[in-house]
């Protein structure tokens, strides 16, 4: 977890343990909502790599 | 939602459904793939125990004991307001058989995988207690199955779950005394099943007062995959 940016893995956190929506996240960092969508999916495979590596 | 099919799709995918996060149409395909993919449940079940790390990070809290106190008087009021509501339930009786038809007819393409994909037998040393446990991931259920043998007389048997790596067991419910006892795992205990220790413990009626084994503990076992 550490090794993702503190943003992203901001991100990944309070989707888990807040229930937050990709419309609530895209809002809170002003990203487009597909933006929000990669960039989240993109840190979660991140996230699988650095723990199964 | 669609256009981010690239080359880790599905194990995106998979982790968008453990988190909640795809929209109504996405899931409902994704759980119709789900009743036939095998590998793809074991994505969810894999992403679920990954993810469940990070609640290490909250920090616990224990209720007070009032509000166990509260809770078990509502219970009573409820038991005693259901007298009351029995002229409902037999005037919403019609309105729900004709739900159970609809879902008969027409409710196949939507129904998940309801075969349990892990077991367990549960049996005391001289086998005089036998219960099988199954685990239904689509449902977070566990349908108990009392094969042999019950509790004694004025007690109770009690389900736990010893989660892998814990140091204290979770109560998961109370079994009948003989039968089938299905059991709704809590959404964030479900991941820590299949590679946890459960176990059954003869408690008092009503269960452990101290929400931990109390009486002896009759039976352990681990799951493994059908």
């Amino acid at each position: 977890m550490k090794e993702l940016e503190t943003e992203k893995a901001d991100a990944v956190r309070s989707v888990y343990l807040d229930g937050e929506t990709y419309k609530a996240l895209a809002a809170r960092h002003d990203v487009p909502l597909n933006t929000m969508r990669t960039w989240l999916r993109r840190s979660l495979i991140k996230l699988k790599d650095c723990l199964t590596r | 939602m669609s256009g981010f099919e690239d080359a880790y799709d599905d194990d995106a995918l998979v982790a968008e459904y453990v988190l909640h996060l795809l929209d109504d149409a996405d899931r409902q395909a994704f759980e119709a793939r789900l009743v036939a993919d095998r590998d793809l449940r074991t994505l969810v079940n894999e992403w679920e125990a990954r993810l469940v790390p990070l609640t290490d990070e909250l920090a616990e809290i224990r209720p007070p004991a009032s509000v166990r106190k509260r809770l078990l008087s509502a219970i009573e009021e409820e038991s005693a307001s259901h007298r009351v509501s029995m002229l409902w339930s037999w005037l919403l009786g019609g309105v729900v058989a004709a739900g159970v038809l609809a879902f008969v007819l027409f409710g196949d393409a939507f129904r998940p995988d309801l075969s349990p994909a892990f077991q367990a037998e549960l049996a005391s040393d001289d086998r005089s207690l036998v219960i099988v446990a199954g685990v239904i991931p689509a449902t977070h259920e566990i349908v108990i199955d009392r094969i042999a043998g019950g509790p004694p007389e004025g007690r109770i048997h009690e389900l736990w779950l010893i989660a892998e790596g814990a140091d204290a067991p979770i109560s998961l419910g109370l079994l009948e005394s003989e039968g089938t006892t299905r059991i709704r795992v809590p959404d964030e205990i479900a991941p820590g099943v299949r590679t946890g220790t459960i176990a059954v413990s003869e408690e008092p009626l009503g269960g452990s007062p101290t929400g931990a084994p109390t009486g002896p503990v009759v039976a352990t076992a681990q799951f493994s995959d059908v």
